[in-house]
């Protein structure tokens, strides 16, 4: 199924505004407002594309596209659109603020008790999450741009209040993510000898060679990292001091919210109410990293430069998680491709260190980081075949582009999904978990990245067909009637298999689906790859083409507008055409000029059976 | 309620477009009154098919009035004096459509205090007798916009409720043109702010209605290729976007009039039967008709930005 990103997003505007917009207003649901992770992707559907997609745009009502008013349509008419979404943003901020005045970031329902039968309590739902932050700073990113073009077309003095407004709470939010994602950054230090440094080693090494001279290619491999995070890692975190022992080993990245002592930043020149205390333990995990950088990456978009949306502090902390968001990438974009064979990558499913899971969603977040680093640094061709060969196999291990088996275990990763620990919440009550279920959605937006990223035909023709599997699958996914028609999640429509699971409508499978769009929206942008082969092809038959017009243009032509001249202007200015092409399209260039030969080889043609009849 | 159609160049349809909207609202059951300011070539009369009065009244026309040649203009019962067979017939429901033309070969003339007072007691009368006054103005910054201009800022005028509809063509010229005429220094903005309008009430008080607008996707509209048709949308892109960058874009547009031969060549009103019988007219073209007669006085279409 080819993905249209026009169209699919519009679809998926048009069921969202049914579904969550009456008379202008959002609706507010059963689990609206207990997690401000649910809520702000509930936002950020409609949000992100308008301020990704220029077509989708509604921050210039002059300028709307009918298609989106269409569908749009319970969110309001074309003037009316802005202002209603200010006031869907304003609520938001109002329940994701505490009492102190200070922004909260609640994982609420998404925070699943370890036992069984445990429940979580009140306080445990208002604990902070990382995915909350990211989240955060993509929609305040959004929020501010949106605001930015908005204010300047209108002039109704209650509207321009709620722009002032909006834009308070939304730096303040912003800002306190910002915040919350250094304190949530951590270090982990730890022995060789030890549970989890065994484990890293076998990881890394792959078995292949002796534990010591793994050691040995650890230490003198990321000795750069270690050297920076030694000298520039000083704010928002307390490194461990052992990490100067080369003989120690370490992981970096996010723990799943703020870490247990992390200090308080206090060097801003606007004090920032509320920097709690936080719970979590010194364990970097590959998902919350993952997270923490699709978030990151958004506060040095170019859009954010050029609207210049950041203030002078948080452009100070933009500076120190940028940091963080190099050691982390490096960090493990080096630990997936470790040593000279093969990657600990493609030794599936991936097995966490620190914590002793395995599953093909962590092999995908690590492949995520990858991915993260690829597009950073302009991957090499090899790096990215051997990519594009673990996402096949990834997608094909999901059962996302190959049939469930019977009773399939795999099933589980889509439902009731992969879930990890929360190391650390037990200091608040009941151990927690974190829950996982957007394996194909987070699948698909990995493809597209590297698709993106890819300029070699072959490479990204598997990619293409690989991204297009993957959102039939999930398009199949859509619940088809009643609450949420439109949306996501349907399991039961690709696995039939999964028995009492009804419709659950997952807000973060709509956006991560939303995010795949946009992409791939990016991807349909670029120029198309060209082949060299058929440039050089085409650029012969160009040449054969000019001379054989240069020799029938040296023959008489009678009239100035009979039909033989306009034929010759008409083979001319294609021709021209054609070899304007012939660098960006060569295909187009060649089938241009096929036509082309036919034609003078119609005249020469006719010319030869003329000379034999006289 | 008083809505005045302005343009600023000839051609635009201004006048088909508010007569035809008059007569939408005189269906819907307003008492519906069509004044005649187009000074120069009163042309209403045509469209409404009275014979009588084709160029013009041929004495007692708003010129007589004005000038004080007459104390009550001529007016025309639509319902009962046009030829068109179809008006001829009020239907159920129906409101008042009066007609009050020009003179035949009156032509422009320059505005004084006693005219000036004469608009004043004209505009208030019809107000109290009639719903909704449609007032046609002659094309550009014209005599007759100055003496409206004034005439609502006229401490007698306050308390009326007022629009201005602007009419243009779907051209590059065109969307240049009316963006002129209302934003520019001699436009209607700058003229209302100096007899006195709060210059926010009164931006808030104009929308412009695109006449004669090429539809490629339109299910009934001209049969075009696709390159054509892409060719097409491309330009109607830029033209929004031209028209939004002249402070003329799709918020303030209150309405979009499709090319219709009948509009183009008849100038005619178009009726349900056009439409429905005889098919010479597009069932979009009466759509959008009905809708900018209804949006005249829908307040969600109207205000500030």
């Amino acid at each position: 199924m080819q993905i249209k990103p026009r169209q699919h997003l519009l679809d998926i505007w048009q069921a969202m505004a049914r579904h969550s917009f009456d008379d202008g207003k959002l609706v507010r649901g059963d689990t609206d407002g207990l997690s401000s992770v649910a809520d702000a992707e509930r936002l950020l559907c409609i949000l992100y594309p308008a301020t990704e997609v220029p077509a989708f745009r509604l921050d210039q009502p002059d300028t709307t596209e009918r298609d989106v008013l269409r569908a749009l349509e319970r969110v309001g008419s074309r003037l009316e659109i802005p202002p209603n979404l200010i006031a869907a943003l304003t609520q938001f901020m109002r329940t994701h603020t505490g009492t102190d005045d200070s922004p909260t970031f609640s994982g609420g329902h998404y925070f699943r008790p370890a036992e069984p039968d445990g429940t979580v309590s009140h306080e445990q739902r208002q604990l902070g999450v990382v995915d909350s932050y990211s989240m955060s700073v993509t929609l305040c990113l959004a929020t501010l741009g949106f605001l930015k073009v908005y204010e300047g077309t209108t002039t109704r003095p209650e509207v321009l209040k709620a722009v002032a407004e909006l834009r308070e709470a939304t730096n303040a939010r912003l800002t306190a993510a910002m915040i919350s994602l250094l304190r949530s950054f951590t270090v982990n230090v730890f022995d060789a000898e030890s549970e989890q440094g065994k484990r890293l080693i076998q990881v890394i090494g792959q078995g292949g060679q002796s534990d010591r001279i793994v050691l040995q290619q650890f230490s003198r491999r990321l000795r750069p990292l270690r050297a920076t995070i030694i000298e520039s890692l000083s704010r928002g975190i307390q490194v461990d001091e052992g990490i100067r022992d080369e003989s120690q080993l370490f992981e970096c990245g996010w723990a799943w919210g703020i870490v247990k002592d992390a200090p308080e930043i206090t060097d801003l020149s606007v004090a920032v109410p509320g920097q709690p205390d936080g719970i979590a333990d010194r364990l970097p995990y590959v998902y919350f990293t993952v997270t923490a950088l699709d978030g990151i990456q958004d506060l040095f978009s170019d859009r954010t430069l050029t609207l210049g949306l950041l203030d002078a502090d948080q452009q100070k902390l933009a500076e120190m998680l940028r940091l963080r968001w190099e050691l982390s990438q490096q960090y493990w974009s080096a630990v997936a491709r470790f040593g000279a064979d093969r990657w600990p990558l493609e030794d599936l499913p991936w097995q966490t260190t620190g914590l002793r899971l395995e599953s093909e969603y962590f092999s995908l977040t690590v492949a995520a980081i990858l991915v993260h680093d690829l597009v950073r640094r302009k991957a090499t061709d090899d790096d990215l075949t051997r990519t594009v060969a673990i996402m096949e196999r990834l997608a094909d291990r999901g059962r996302v582009t190959s049939r469930m088996t019977r009773r399939d275990t795999t099933l589980r990763l889509h439902t009731p999904g992969v879930t990890m620990p929360l190391a650390g919440s037990e200091r608040a009550g009941g151990q927690l978990l974190w829950r996982m279920t957007d394996f194909s959605a987070q699948l698909l937006k990995r493809i597209i990245q590297l698709a993106e990223l890819s300029r070699n035909i072959g490479a990204q023709d598997r990619l293409l067909r690989l991204a297009e599997q993957s959102f039939e699958h999930l398009w199949k996914r859509r619940i088809d009637e009643d609450e949420g028609a439109g949306l996501w999640d349907n399991i039961q429509a690709v696995y039939p298999d999964a028995k009492n699971v009804g419709n659950r409508l997952s807000w973060s499978i709509t956006e991560r689906v939303t995010e795949c769009l946009v992409a791939a929206r990016i991807l349909y942008e670029q120029q198309p790859i060209r082949s060299p082969e058929l440039a050089e092809l085409a650029r012969e038959l160009l040449s054969e083409a000019t001379h054989l017009f240069g020799k029938e243009q040296l023959e008489a032509s009678a009239a100035a507008d009979g039909s033989r001249a306009r034929a010759m202007r008409s083979i001319e200015s294609r021709l021209d055409h054609a070899r304007n092409l012939v660098d960006d399209r060569p295909a187009t260039a060649f089938a241009l000029a096929l036509p082309v030969l036919q034609e003078l080889d119609t005249l020469a043609q006719a010319r030869g059976a003329a000379s034999q009849e006289v | 309620m008083l809505v005045f159609a302005a343009s600023d160049k000839g051609g635009t349809g201004r006048s088909v477009t508010s007569a035809n909207l008059a007569y939408q609202r005189a269906l819907t059951g307003d008492h519906v009154a069509y004044v005649d300011f187009d000074f120069g070539s009163p042309t209403a009369a045509a469209v409404f098919d009275v014979p009588g009065a084709m160029r013009g009244a041929k004495e007692h026309g708003l010129h007589s009035y004005l000038e004080g040649e007459t104390a009550e203009p001529v007016r025309i019962d639509v319902w009962r004096q046009t030829e068109h067979p179809l008006l001829r017939t009020r239907p159920n429901q129906s409101g008042r459509l009066v007609l009050f033309p020009g003179d035949i070969g009156g032509g422009e003339f320059a505005t004084g205090e006693e005219a000036l007072e004469r608009c004043v007691d004209l505009l208030l009368r019809l107000n109290s007798e009639f719903d909704v006054i449609f007032v046609d103005l002659s094309a550009g910054r014209s005599y007759a916009v100055d003496m409206v201009l004034a005439a609502t800022a006229h401490p007698r005028m306050r308390a009326l409720p007022f629009r201005w509809l602007v009419f243009h063509r779907w051209t590059r010229q065109h969307v240049i043109a009316a963006s002129g005429l209302v934003h520019a220094e001699h436009g209607i903005l700058r003229g209302g702010v100096e007899r006195g309008h709060d210059e926010d009430a009164l931006r808030a008080a104009i929308r412009f209605v695109r006449a004669a607008v090429p539809d490629p996707e339109a299910p009934s509209g001209p049969q075009v290729s696709s390159a054509q048709a892409t060719w097409m949308q491309a330009c109607d892109e830029a033209l929004r976007r031209l028209a939004a960058d002249h402070r003329i874009g799709d918020s303030v547009v209150l309405g979009i009039v499709p090319l219709e031969p009948i509009l183009q060549w008849q100038e005619q009103l178009i009726t349900e039967e056009d439409v429905l019988s005889t098919q010479i007219a597009n069932k979009e073209t009466l759509e959008a008709l009905e809708e900018i007669a209804r949006r005249l006085t829908d307040d969600t279409h109207w205000g500030r930005l």
